[in-house]
C-alpha cells in the first residue's frame, strides 16, 4: 500500500532547517523514499520529511515546531521494525535518531551507560567489552537496531531466556514529549512510590514521545560459553527436548529451534553451516557463566536431547567452533530473503509446552493456504517466528498470506499465546489486538497514551485499531468503552 | 456511611479487622506491629468508623467500587494491612476493601514455571504450593511469608534477591487490576514473552493502590537452586567492610544477593548469597575470596543459608521507623556512616539501597522524628533520596525531593484516567 504525503510548509521547513541544519532536513521525494518502509516491507508510507536531530535539545525543538503545526511526527532509529512502527502514517515527520549515536557516559563502577538513543545495539556490547561488561538484550537485528528501536519495541533476543527482555536493562530514559517538553523516567519501580513511567514507556512503540538519553545497566560477561547442536528428525521432538531441558531445572542462556525448511534455505545459500538438510529441526541450546558449572549442564542438556529423540548431538566451547554452531540460527533470516521476494516474519508467544501442538498446527495452516512457512525462533520462550515466504506481486497469494497470519495468531491465542512477543504491533497488528484485549483494556491504554500525547501527534494511527482511536476523538464519555459505561451508572465521574 | 452498598455486595464483612489471614505464616511474636495488622485496620475503624469488607469475588469487588466511585466514597485497598504507607489510613476514608477472601490458587504449570494465583494469597503459601514441585518464587521482600501477593505488587516490595532476579515488575506475566471506577482491566497476560499493547503491568506493579486493587497475577517461577551458600564477611571497622562489599559487588560474576549488615550489634558484615549448581557456587565462592584476599568469617549451606536470609526477612518487624535511601552503588561509603548513627543498616550493595531501621526501647515519637531528620539532612549532603518506609509517628512532610513537574503531571493525569472520581488513595500530600 502507498500513500502520498503532504508537503512541509515553508515556515516549518526553514524553521526545522534552523534548528538542525540543511544536510539534516530531507524533503527531497527521491531520498524520502529510504524512509518510507521499515522491516515490514509490505507496507509504503513516504514521509512529509525527514529531520536528523544530533540531540536531545535539537529533538526537542524540532518536536515542538512539527506539533506547533499540528503536524504528526514519528521516530525512527535504524527502520528493523517488523511491525511497521516507525512507518510516516498520517503524513508523518519522520525524526530519525541516527545522529543520536554517541556512548555519553560509561560508569563502570557502577556498570552503566548513559547513550543517545541511535547507538546501534551490537555498538554497546563492543565498546563496554574491554571493560568486561556487555549489554544483554541481543535481537537477531543487533548489529543494525538502535537502542531506542530497542525501547520502543521492549526487544527481546536469543539470550533473553535467561537474560531477560530490554525493561530488565533500563534504569531510566530522557524523553522528549509532543509537545517538545522534556521529562526523566526513572527509578523502575523501586518501592519509592512512585509509578514505573520508564517501565511504561519501554514497550510503548515510539507513541508515548522519542527517548533522547538511555541510561542502561551492563552485566559482567560470562567467564565461560558451552554450545550444543542438537539434531532432530521430527519438529516436535525438538519441542519436547527444550521442555525437557526447563524440566529439569536447567536454564540454559538460549534455546532456539530452526526448522526444515529453515535449514535448507540456509544450506543452499552461501551461508551453508552444515546443518544436515534431512533433519527436521535443529535445537540451539548455550549455558554461559561459570566455567565449572558449565560441562555437567551441558551433559544434562545433551541427555535430554537424545531422550527426545535426537540423533545427534554437537558440542563446542571455543569461539570459533561455537560462532559454526550457531551459523545456521543467525544467517536464517538473510538465507530467507534469497529464496523468495518477500518474507513476512511473524511472532507470537504460547506457553513453551504447547511448542509441539501449535508448530504442528502451523505446518497444517501452511499447506491448507498452499504457503511456505519457515520456522526459526525463541524455543524456550514459547516465542514463536513462522515466516511466511510469497511474492507481494501475486495478489492472490499475498490474501493467502493474510488469511493465514489472522490464523496462526488465533490459533496461538487459543493456546493460551499472545500476538506478539517482540515485534510489537505497530501498524500491522492493531487488529488482532481484540482477540486478546478487552475494550476496557484498550480504552485505558489510549487514555494513558492521551496523558503523554493529548493531541494524538507522536506516531498516530500505531498499536490500537483505528476504533479505539475515534471513539476517544468522538469523546465518548469519561467512564471509558461501551462496556464500562454500562457497568459504571451515570454520575460515576463526579 | 450507608452500608446498603457493602449488604448488596454480600462479601465478608471484617469489623473486627485485623483478624490472621487465613494460612498466614506464624508471625514472630516479638514483633510489634507498629504501622500494621490488627493495629493499623483498627485505627482506621476508629478513626473513620470505615468498614472492612473482603470480597468474594472480583464481581462482587468491581461492583462495590463502582458505586463507591459514583458516590464519592473514599476507598482503601489493604492485603494483610501490615506494610501500609505511613499515614495512609488516617485520613478520612469511607470503606476498607481487602483482598482476604480472595485466596485461590488458580493455576499452575509446573512444565511452563507459571502460576496465577488471587492477590490474598501470602507468599508463604504460594512457596508451600511451588517448593512440591522443586520451584520459586525468587522475591523476598521484608515480611515475606505473611504478605499477600497482591500487596508486595501493588507496593513494588523486593529484598536481597533483586539482585538476580529483579523486582516484582520482572516476575509478573499479567494482572487483573479493577479500577477506581470499578472496570475489571486483564493486562499482560500467561507467557513469558508479550509485548501486545503499553505495559499497564508495570504501570500497576508499585502504584501503592493508586489506580486500582490487584484481584489477582500469573507470576514467572524459577527451579530452586541445587545449591544454596551464604558467605559472611565479618570486619571490626565499618570502613573496611564498605571496600570488601564494593570489592565483591565489581567482581566479574552475578551475585544472586549481596547485603552490608552494620550497626546491628555484630561486626559490620557483609553476606554473599550464591544459588546454583555446586561447582558454579564453590567456583564463585573461589574467586569472590580470591578478590577480597581472604576467606568468610562464616559460611552457610543449604538450610542454614536459607534461613540466615529469612531472617533478614525480618528486618523492619520491630522497627518503630523505616526509611529508604537510595545512590549510585559507588556512593555506598559515603552513605553507610551517616546512616549508622541513625539506626541499624541494612543496604543492597549492588543496587545502591539501603535501609535503616530506627528501634530499641528509647525510640519515642520523638527520639524517631529526630532521627529521620538527621539521617535526611546527612544523606542530603550526599545526593542521596530519602524516603520513610514507615514510621510510629503521625506525620511525616513529604518526600523530598518532590519528583519533577513534568512526572508529577504525567502521575496525576494516569491516576485520574484509573480513578476519575479520586476515590482511591493519592499520594500524601
Ligand atoms: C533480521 C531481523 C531480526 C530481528 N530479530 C529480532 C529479535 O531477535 N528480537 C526482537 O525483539 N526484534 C527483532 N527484530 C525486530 C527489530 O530489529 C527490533 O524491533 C528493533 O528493536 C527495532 O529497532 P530499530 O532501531 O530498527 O527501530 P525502528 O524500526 O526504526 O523503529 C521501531 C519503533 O521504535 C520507535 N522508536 C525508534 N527510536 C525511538 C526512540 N528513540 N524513542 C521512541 N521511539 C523510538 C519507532 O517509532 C518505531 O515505532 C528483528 C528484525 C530483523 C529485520
Ligand atoms: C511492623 C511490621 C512487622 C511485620 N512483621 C512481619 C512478620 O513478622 N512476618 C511477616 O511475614 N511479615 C511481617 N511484616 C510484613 C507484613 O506482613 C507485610 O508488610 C504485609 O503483609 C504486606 O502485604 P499486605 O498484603 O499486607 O499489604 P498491605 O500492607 O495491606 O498494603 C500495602 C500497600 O499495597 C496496597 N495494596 C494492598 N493490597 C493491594 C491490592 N491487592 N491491590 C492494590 N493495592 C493493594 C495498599 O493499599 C497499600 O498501599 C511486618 C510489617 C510490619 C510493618
Amino acid at each position: 500500500m502507498i500513500a502520498k504525503a503532504p508537503r512541509l510548509t515553508t515556515g516549518l521547513a526553514e524553521e526545522l532547517v534552523r534548528i538542525v541544519g540543511d544536510d539534516a532536513v530531507i524533503t527531497d521525494p527521491a531520498r524520502l523514499m529510504v524512509y518510507e518502509s521499515d522491516g515490514l516491507t509490505a507496507y509504503r508510507y513516504p514521509p512529509r520529511a525527514v529531520v536528523l536531530p544530533r540531540d536531545g535539545d535539537e529533538t526537542a525543538r524540532v518536536v515542538r515546531a512539527i506539533t506547533a503545526e499540528r503536524v504528526p511526527f514519528v521516530a525512527r532509529g535504524s527502520g528493523t521494525g517488523l511491525s511497521g512502527g516507525a512507518l510516516a502514517v498520517d503524513g508523518a515527520v519522520v525524526v530519525c535518531t541516527a545522529r543520536m549515536n554517541r556512548i555519553l557516559e560509561l560508569d563502570l563502577h557502577n556498570r552503566r551507560a548513559r547513550i543517545q538513543p541511535g547507538v546501534v545495539n551490537a555498538h554497546l556490547t563492543a565498546a563496554t567489552r574491554p571493560h568486561g561488561l556487555y549489554y544483554a538484550p541481543d535481537p537477531s537485528s543487533q548489529s543494525a537496531c538502535s537502542v531506542g528501536g530497542n525501547v520502543a519495541e521492549n526487544s527481546g533476543g536469543p539470550h533473553c531466556l535467561k537474560y531477560g527482555v530490554t525493561s530488565r536493562y533500563i534504569r531510566g530514559l530522557d524523553v522528549v514529549l509532543a509537545d517538545g517538553s522534556r521529562v526523566y523516567l526513572g527509578d523502575r519501580g523501586l518501592d519509592t512510590g512512585e509509578l514505573d513511567l520508564a517501565g511504561l514507556f519501554v514497550g510503548s512503540e515510539g507513541c508515548f514521545g522519542i527517548a533522547v538519553e538511555i541510561d542502561v545497566e551492563l552485566l559482567p560477561l560470562p567467564q565461560a560459553t558451552h554450545t550444543l547442536l542438537g539434531i532432530f528428525e521430527r519438529l516436535e521432538d525438538a519441542g519436547r527436548a527444550v521442555t525437557a531441558i526447563i524440566a529439569d531445572g536447567l536454564l540454559p542462556a538460549a534455546l532456539e529451534i530452526i526448522d526444515q525448511a529453515t535449514i535448507r534455505a540456509v544450506e543452499e545459500s552461501i551461508f551453508a553451516a552444515g546443518y544436515p538438510t534431512d533433519a527436521a529441526a535443529a535445537l540451539v541450546v548455550e549455558f554461559d557463566g561459570i566455567e565449572a558449572g558449565l560441562e555437567a549442564e551441558a551433559a544434562r542438556a545433551e541427555a535430554a536431547c537424545l531422550e527426545c529423540g535426537a540423533r545427534e548431538v554437537r558440542r563446542a566451547t571455543s569461539a570459533d567452533a561455537r560462532a559454526a554452531l550457531w551459523k545456521g540460527r543467525k544467517k536464517a533470516f538473510g538465507a530467507m530473503g534469497r529464496i523468495a521476494p518477500d518474507l513476512l516474519v511473524q511472532d507470537a508467544t504460547v506457553p513453551r509446552t504447547r511448542l509441539p501442538d501449535v508448530l504442528a498446527e502451523i505446518a497444517q495452516i501452511g499447506v491448507r493456504y498452499d504457503l511456505k512457512v519457515a520456522n526459526v525462533f525463541h524455543a524456550g520462550d514459547g516465542n514463536l517466528h513462522p515466516n511466511i515466504l510469497f511474492d507481494r506481486r501475486d495478489a492472490a497469494e499475498m490474501e493467502r498470506v493474510e488469511r493465514a497470519s489472522k490464523e496462526i495468531m488465533r490459533i496461538c491465542v487459543e493456546a493460551g499465546g499472545t500476538i506478539t512477543g517482540e515485534h510489537g504491533v505497530g501498524l500491522d497488528k492493531r487488529d488482532y489486538m481484540s482477540l486478546i484485549h478487552s475494550d476496557d483494556t484498550l480504552w485505558a491504554m489510549e487514555s494513558v497514551r492521551r496523558v503523554f500525547d493529548p493531541a494524538g501527534l507522536c506516531n498516530p494511527g500505531k498499536v490500537l485499531p483505528d476504533r479505539i482511536r475515534n471513539a476517544h476523538l468522538a469523546g465518548v464519555g469519561e467512564a471509558g468503552s461501551e462496556s464500562a459505561r454500562a457497568t459504571v451508572p451515570a454520575g460515576a465521574t463526579a | 456511611m450507608s452500608l446498603e452498598a457493602l449488604e448488596d455486595a454480600s462479601a465478608v464483612r471484617d469489623d473486627e479487622g485485623g483478624k490472621e489471614p487465613a494460612g498466614g505464616e506464624a508471625n514472630p511474636g516479638d514483633a510489634p506491629a507498629m504501622n500494621g495488622g490488627a493495629a493499623a485496620v483498627a485505627r482506621a475503624t476508629e478513626a473513620g468508623g470505615a468498614p472492612v469488607v473482603a470480597p468474594r469475588t472480583v464481581g462482587e469487588l468491581s461492583n462495590l467500587i463502582a458505586r463507591a466511585s459514583r458516590d464519592g466514597r473514599q476507598v482503601r485497598f489493604i492485603g494483610n494491612a501490615t506494610s501500609l504507607p505511613a499515614g495512609y489510613l488516617d485520613r478520612p476514608v469511607d470503606l476498607v476493601v481487602s483482598t482476604r477472601a480472595l485466596d485461590t490458587v488458580h493455576a499452575y504449570d509446573p512444565a511452563d514455571l507459571t502460576l496465577t494465583a488471587d492477590a490474598g494469597v501470602s507468599l508463604g503459601q504460594l512457596e508451600r504450593v511451588t517448593a512440591d514441585q522443586g520451584q520459586w518464587l525468587p522475591l523476598d521482600p521484608p515480611g515475606r511469608a505473611r504478605r499477600s501477593l497482591g500487596g508486595v505488587l501493588a507496593s513494588g516490595a523486593y529484598g536481597p534477591l533483586q539482585g538476580k532476579f529483579g523486582t516484582p515488575r520482572d516476575h509478573v506475566l499479567g494482572l487483573t487490576l479493577v479500577t477506581g471506577d470499578g472496570r475489571v482491566l486483564e493486562l499482560g497476560g500467561r507467557v513469558v514473552k508479550n509485548v501486545a499493547g503499553y505495559d499497564l503491568v508495570k504501570l500497576a506493579v508499585g502504584s501503592s493502590g493508586r489506580l486500582g486493587i490487584v484481584t489477582s497475577a500469573t507470576v514467572l517461577l524459577h527451579p530452586l537452586p541445587v545449591r544454596d551458600v551464604t558467605l559472611l564477611y565479618q570486619t571490626p571497622r565499618l570502613a573496611l567492610a564498605v571496600v570488601l562489599a564494593r570489592s565483591l559487588a565489581t567482581a566479574p560474576l552475578r551475585i544472586p544477593a549481596l547485603e552490608l549488615l552494620a550497626g546491628h550489634g555484630e561486626e559490620p558484615t557483609v553476606a554473599v548469597r550464591l544459588l546454583g549448581s555446586p561447582e558454579a557456587a564453590a567456583e564463585s565462592e573461589r574467586i569472590l575470596n580470591a578478590r577480597v584476599g581472604r576467606k568468610a568469617s562464616r559460611r552457610l549451606e543449604g538450610e542454614a543459608s536459607a534461613r540466615w536470609f529469612a531472617a533478614l526477612e525480618r528486618f523492619e518487624d520491630d522497627a518503630a521507623a523505616v526509611a529508604r535511601v537510595s545512590h549510585l552503588p559507588s556512593r555506598l561509603g559515603d552513605l553507610v556512616e551517616p546512616a549508622v548513627e541513625c539506626g541499624t543498616v541494612a543496604a543492597h550493595v549492588s543496587l545502591g539501597v539501603l535501609r535503616v531501621a530506627v528501634r530499641g526501647p528509647g525510640a519515642s515519637a520523638a527520639a524517631v522524628f529526630d532521627a529521620l531528620t538527621r539521617l535526611r539532612d546527612n544523606v542530603a549532603q550526599a545526593g542521596a533520596t530519602f524516603r520513610v518506609s514507615r514510621a510510629n509517628i503521625p506525620r511525616w512532610p513529604a518526600p523530598e525531593p518532590a519528583a519533577a513537574p513534568g512526572v508529577l503531571a504525567l502521575t496525576r493525569g494516569i491516576v485520574d484516567s484509573f480513578d476519575p472520581a479520586g476515590v482511591l488513595s493519592r499520594p500524601a500530600s
